[in-house]
């Protein structure tokens, strides 16, 4: 039986953790005997490579070949570096780390891996958790989670300072990201992260390069010019500075000018903190916001734990004292918190281990001795009873057209620091085509703005298999969100009520996504459309009995439909005609209430022939309306009085009003054609064509949107409305 | 204020803190500020607010050494004189130990908590006076010092403490950074009355030298560097900055520990602008210090010779130097299957922290031993100073070096004869001899009370009887602790009989001389001379980290 190991993937250094025999997690040794390995790659011509502090030295000499914080990288499309002809993204490059790692690790404690714990950045989002995890797996590794960093360290902290009602700040100051995480000891040794924020380009790193600058500055205040290039040179013996003024005040680094000679500069603790004041004021920024967010003040914070090499310095403590009122605990090893959290994870519902073998290293873990207590059953029985709750980092949601139809919007589906796992649905019209190939395309948008352009387009599905059903159409998409415990997002669709998810394809974001900033800078603007009069009248003959009066009715409604988000005055009336006419509703703008009118026409409800024709009610209300005037006529036969009908028809056209004859069964062509008039004319289809095409009409006259892709966001009329969602992948039911 | 006792190792280089853990396991307390377990034992002055102690106290050592201190140890409860002078205040051999102290307690402290109760251990060959100097240093630092037990014993109690009840012969190969200590002991486990365990520890035999360590190792490779340096560049060694000699410094110690796992390891030195790449191979380390292993095996066989053909069980290698492979080989070759190594680092410290347990269970029961004793009249002579522990020590206080008194001998030589051996324990540290006046008509005679590592009868003293004083021989260990003066009325013949106790406590030694003949007794109290300390109280709050 092999060991679960929790695995830090740190900016600049990794480490790797596991629990021991007597139940305490502590860190691995590399093969040179170090908990921490740098995580610098330096590759050489022939394609191999070394890892770790041999690498960093190389780096730091400024030698070839080197590969160093590429975890700022992850999730970037493209190479991350090249040497000697070979690409390198940051996800191969972790993958060279994590496959070190193991296998030092294997090696040092005589065991396999069987599972572990990769711990990544709470802002880490989809697009870089995906590649962290495939790198891990790629490396051999079975990972049985993904954990946050902060939550990581929270762990650790509570494992040993559990106090229950406790609400702990963890400020975790790495070498390349900072990372501050509220968390929530509650009962029943639970312990909730609650929110989390950061930067992840500030770090250690940063204040080295600071450092580096006054280094700079002070040796051209000696020497006044210099050919030398010493920026790589001062980076070095910044980070040694660094160390040294955390307990010195004044720090000395040399260096050696080619054409200058020896020269020593001087450097105070003093000149270097207010020289990285305004690195320190970044994270009190955040931390205000977080307190803030959560209406919490600094008293309401019982601790607050530091985590991170970088937190070693004096200024921070300092800094943080002086803005919570409280001095920063160092209870947990700042450089090792998170890995041995992530090990504490990996084993938290584990079994008692086999005994550990004893190797020469000095740090590792002693078997127990006999006769005493059995440490390690109530060590992980204590552990095995914190459990830990993650919050998502970003806000995800999917580009959905407006509500007016004026352009594009982020439709959020799940919020930011909510509690994963997680899933939210929506449902929307979707209008299918009925030539099959039914898709829909959904953008997945990562931000909190409803403003598409203020997103990232995190990328995109395809639906397919969405069927047509001509009795329901618009039909009914249901999208899915899903958060799993690793973080990673998983996106379902549906169709109606089917228990089946369609397929869908993952691809990656649209390279451009300008087409959906257009239209929304700009205020929803007020009506650029002319007013539009529409009257409809419905044959309502003995013939339309049956299928025919429904097909028809939908149209009408689809028709109607089609005009609630016009930019302008639409007004919409309905009659039925047969042997005389009802007029259902008048011209309203009230298109919900014409509907529902609509719904209650009814066969024959005006008489089983077709005596009568509609024009002349058509006349009446429609002559003298402003703008575009149009009368919908649908027929499946040929009316009794079928000249007069083209002579009150053609008075229509006389005044403006566009007739749009459209007829199915045994309606006449030549008929249609002549009562017809305007752009649209006559239209004979068949009965199942009748909605998509009572729907073109509509569009053709200004309703909707564009064709196609209106068609691939299920329409405009609703905004997507939550749903009740269904199982997500890997869910147990 | 807690009542754990932590164990605390001081050593010459590097020192370090340990604690019991609630389950029996001990664990070290780390250092978070210098990312390792250990503490340099080193300390630099800074400035006058401000007084680092750590490894970047040592890494200060080539640019600021005037104001670095190393290797105290060499010097506490020597009374040889050592002190030195920091921006205007005079600090003794204690004041510098008890600043490292309070360095360990402060990082106890900065991880939630208390340092209040430490046991301390010392190497075998620490006489009473450095014995109770490092005491001192702990009081200084703010501890209460309850007992001060010697590391070859804690390491051998964090080896096996409560594994086997028979009797075994235990060596214990120290090899640390400043100092070399082979010492022999002999563990057993019984019960008490009260049917409890009794772990016992006894110290046979011990030998060594504290100028022998891990650092002459350092310096070894410090010299092929610098060698190679100045032939690659084309200067000699006296044209380095002291810059770059701390360049070379710095890259000693991973060089070492590198060496100690691959065959070779390749040394990057920034000089003059440009980068010197050297290889060091593992052969070429282990040909350029083979003398020195083999300086530690001598040691080993003198200490081998004093066992009476006695074998030894096993061998515990302990100290960080003793992860060289050489060092293995060497002691694997000559005591073939015993070489066990566990927890160099760490070992003294931890065992020092179980060894704290034992005493802390120990306190449960105190009131009991002191009715009991009182119950059964007999006065307990506790060992003064050693602690608040009733009798039922766990393990028995000895005494770590043997006292005798200068007389002269059946030939006429003038000898130390060792009334109270080394490895007596402190309770039965008193014995009575009685000698004879040796001429006629001597108006008094002169008792030279006499401190040795010897454990044989007659030890050749660090004085003539007549001729030139010298207090201390460093060749024989011999040191003169003082002497005192019986006036004989005259008219005394040849062949009076003088009775001469002497009783030794941790304070000093006490003689009571009596003339037989008279029943006049002459007492004399002898202390040790510690050395005093004190200035480092004022300046502990300076030590940067609090």
């Amino acid at each position: 039986m092999g060991i679960k190991v929790g695995i830090d993937l740190g900016t600049t250094f990794c480490a790797v953790a596991m629990i021991g025999d007597d139940g305490k997690a502590a860190v691995i040794p590399n093969e040179m005997g170090e908990r921490l390995t740098p995580s610098v790659i330096q590759f050489f011509d022939d394609g191999s490579y070394i890892v770790g502090a041999d690498a960093k030295e190389a780096l730091d000499y400024g030698e070839e070949g080197c590969a160093a914080v590429f975890k700022r990288s992850m999730g970037e499309s493209g190479v991350y570096c090249s040497f000697y002809g070979r690409d390198y993204t940051a996800q191969s490059l972790s993958e060279i780390m994590l496959r070190e790692l193991k296998k030092q690790a294997e090696k040092v404690t005589g065991q396999r891996i069987d599972e572990a714990v990769v711990t990544v950045p709470a802002y880490f989002g989809e697009l870089q958790r995906e590649p962290t995890l495939r790198a891990a797996k790629d490396a051999g590794l079975n990972v049985r989670q993904l954990v946050s960093e902060p939550t990581a360290a929270a762990m650790n902290y509570a494992a040993d300072h559990f106090r229950e009602n406790a609400k702990v700040l963890i400020y975790d100051l790495g070498g390349g990201t900072f990372d501050l995480t509220l968390v929530q000891m509650k009962k029943n040794d639970r312990v909730d992260v609650i929110r989390t924020t950061g930067n992840s380009m500030l770090g250690g790193k940063n204040w080295d390069e600071e450092l580096a600058k006054l280094l700079v500055q002070k040796i051209e205040e000696d020497v006044e010019y210099t050919e030398c290039d010493i920026h790589t040179h001062a980076l070095r013996e910044a980070e040694k500075v660094k160390i040294a003024l955390s307990s010195a005040m004044k720090a000395r680094a040399h260096f050696t000018l080619d054409d200058y000679g020896s020269c020593t500069v001087e450097v105070t603790r003093e000149e270097f903190d207010d020289a990285t004041a305004h690195l320190r004021e970044k994270t009190r920024g955040l931390c205000i916001n977080l307190l803030d967010s959560m209406k919490l003040s600094w008293r309401d914070i019982n601790a607050v734990v530091l985590v991170g090499g970088s937190t070693r310095m004096p200024q921070i403590k300092k800094f943080i004292k002086q803005m919570s009122g409280r001095e920063p605990l160092s209870r947990v090893n700042p450089d090792e918190a998170v890995a041995i959290g992530a090990a504490i994870m990996a084993n938290l519902k584990a079994q008692p281990y086999a005994v550990q073998k004893i190797t020469n290293d000095e740090s590792v873990i002693r078997t127990l001795r006999k006769g005493s207590v059995p440490a390690k059953e109530t060590a992980v029985e204590s552990l095995q009873k914190l459990s830990v709750s993650d919050v998502v980092a970003h806000t995800l949601g999917k580009v959905t057209v407006n509500r007016d139809g004026t352009g594009y919007k982020n439709q959020i589906i799940i919020r930011e620091n909510s509690v994963i796992p997680v899933k939210v649905a929506v449902a929307e019209q979707f209008y299918t085509k009925d030539e099959g190939g039914n898709e829909s395309e959904i953008i997945m948008l990562q931000g909190s703005s409803e403003n598409v352009r203020e997103c990232t387009a995190v990328c995109r599905y395809i639906v397919s298999g969405i069927e047509h059903d001509p009795t329901h159409n618009p039909t009914i998409l249901k999208v899915q969100y899903s958060y799993d415990a690793n973080g990673i997002v998983h996106v379902q669709a549906r169709q109606g009520d089917s228990d089946k998810d369609l397929p869908a394809k993952k691809l990656p974001a649209p390279d451009d996504m300008s087409r959906y900033y257009e239209g929304i800078s700009a205020p929803p603007a007020k009506a650029k459309a002319e007013p539009l009069r529409i009257m409809m009248a419905v044959d309502v003959s003995g013939s339309m009995t049956g299928r025919p009066m429904e097909e028809a009715k939908k149209a009408m409604c689809r028709f109607i439909d089609e005009f609630s988000c016009y930019p302008g005055d639409v007004k919409i009336g309905a009659m039925a005609v047969s042997d005389r006419t009802q007029v259902v509703c008048e011209l309203t703008n009230d298109l919900t209430a014409c509907r529902e009118k609509v719904g209650e026409i009814e066969v024959c409800m005006t008489g089983l022939c077709n005596e009568a024709d509609p024009f002349d009610e058509i006349l009446n209300r429609l002559a003298v309306a402003r703008g575009k005037k149009v009368g919908v006529v649908l027929a499946d036969g040929v009316w009794s009085y079928r000249d007069k009908a083209i002579t009150r028809a053609k008075r229509c056209a006389a005044m403006g009003i566009n007739i749009i004859g459209m007829g199915f069964g045994e309606a006449d062509e030549e008929f249609l054609k002549a009562i017809s008039s305007g752009e649209i004319g006559a239209i004979k289809v068949e009965l199942d064509e009748l909605t998509p095409t009572f729907g073109k009409i509509a569009q053709e006259l200004g309703g909707g949107r564009g064709g196609k892709s209106r068609r691939l966001f299920g329409g405009s009329k609703t905004p997507p409305t939550e749903c009740e969602t269904w199982p997500a992948p890997g869910e147990q039911t | 204020m807690s009542d754990k006792i932590f164990g605390i190792d001081l050593g010459t280089t590097y020192s370090c803190i340990a604690k019991l853990n609630e389950d029996g396991t001990p664990v070290v307390i780390e250092n978070f500020e210098d990312q390792t377990d250990t503490l340099a034992s080193a300390v630099f002055f800074e400035s006058e607010d401000n007084i680092i102690v750590g490894d970047n106290a040592k890494a200060s050592v080539e640019e600021a050494g005037d104001r670095v201190v190393e290797y105290i140890k060499r010097h506490i409860g020597k009374n040889d004189g050592w002190s030195r002078e920091f921006f205007g205040v005079e600090y003794t051999p204690i004041d510098i130990s008890a600043m490292i102290l309070k360095r360990l307690r402060q990082m106890v402290q900065s991880q939630g908590d208390e340092v209040d109760r430490a046991v301390i251990t010392c190497p075998a060959y620490f006489g009473i006076a450095e014995q109770e100097a490092t005491r001192r240093a702990g009081e200084l630092a703010g501890l209460e010092v309850v007992d001060i037990i010697q590391e070859p014993t804690a390491a051998a109690l964090c080896y096996c403490a409560r594994k086997f009840k028979e009797e075994k012969i235990i060596m214990v190969y120290d090899l640390g950074g400043g100092t070399f200590d082979v010492t022999v002991l002999k563990m057993w486990l019984d019960t008490n009355a009260d049917s409890e365990e009794v772990q016992h520890a006894v110290v046979l035999c011990s030998d060594g030298s504290d100028m022998l360590g891990g650092k002459d190792w350092d310096d070894v490779l410090y010299q092929k560097l610098e060698s190679v340096l100045c032939e690659e560049n084309g200067i000699e060694p006296a044209d380095l900055e002291p810059e770059d000699r701390q360049a070379i410094r710095s890259q000693i110690e991973k060089t070492k520990r590198k060496l100690s796992r691959a065959d070779s390891c390749d040394v990057r030195i920034p000089y003059s602008g440009s980068i010197t790449r050297i290889t060091v191979t593992r052969e070429e380390f282990e040909s350029l210090t083979s003398a020195l292993v083999d300086k530690t095996m001598s040691f080993v066989e003198n200490v081998m010779g004093r066992l009476n053909g006695q074998e030894v069980d096993t061998v515990l290698l302990v100290g960080g130097s003793t992860m060289m492979p050489m060092i293995q080989r060497a002691v694997e070759a000559r005591f073939p299957g015993k070489v066990q190594q566990e927890d160099p680092h760490r070992a003294v410290a931890k065992g020092a922290a179980i060894y704290a347990s034992l005493l802390m269970a120990k306190d449960d029961a105190p009131a009991e031993a002191e009715g009991e004793a009182a119950a059964d009249g007999e006065t307990s002579d506790k060992p003064e100073g050693r602690g608040s522990v009733p009798s039922k020590d766990v393990i028995r206080p000895q005494l770590p070096s043997s006292f005798g008194v200068g007389v002269l001998n059946g030939k006429g030589d003038y000898i130390v004869d060792n009334l109270i051996k080394m490895g007596t324990y402190y309770d039965e540290a008193d014995a009575t001899e009685t000698y004879r006046v040796p001429e006629d008509g001597l108006s008094h005679i002169v008792l030279r009370v006499f401190e040795d590592r010897l454990t044989d009868d007659e030890v050749r003293p660090c004085v003539d009887a007549y001729g030139d004083e010298q207090e201390f021989d460093p060749s024989t260990g011999v040191r003169l602790l003082g002497d005192m003066r019986v006036d004989l009325p005259s008219g005394m013949p040849k062949g009076t009989k003088i009775e001469v106790n002497i009783k030794v406590t941790t304070n000093g030694v006490k003689l009571i001389a009596r003339n037989l003949t008279t029943g006049e007794e002459v007492p004399a109290e002898i202390d040790f001379k510690i050395g005093e300390g004190g200035a480092a109280a004022n300046v502990l709050g300076k030590i940067s980290g609090e």
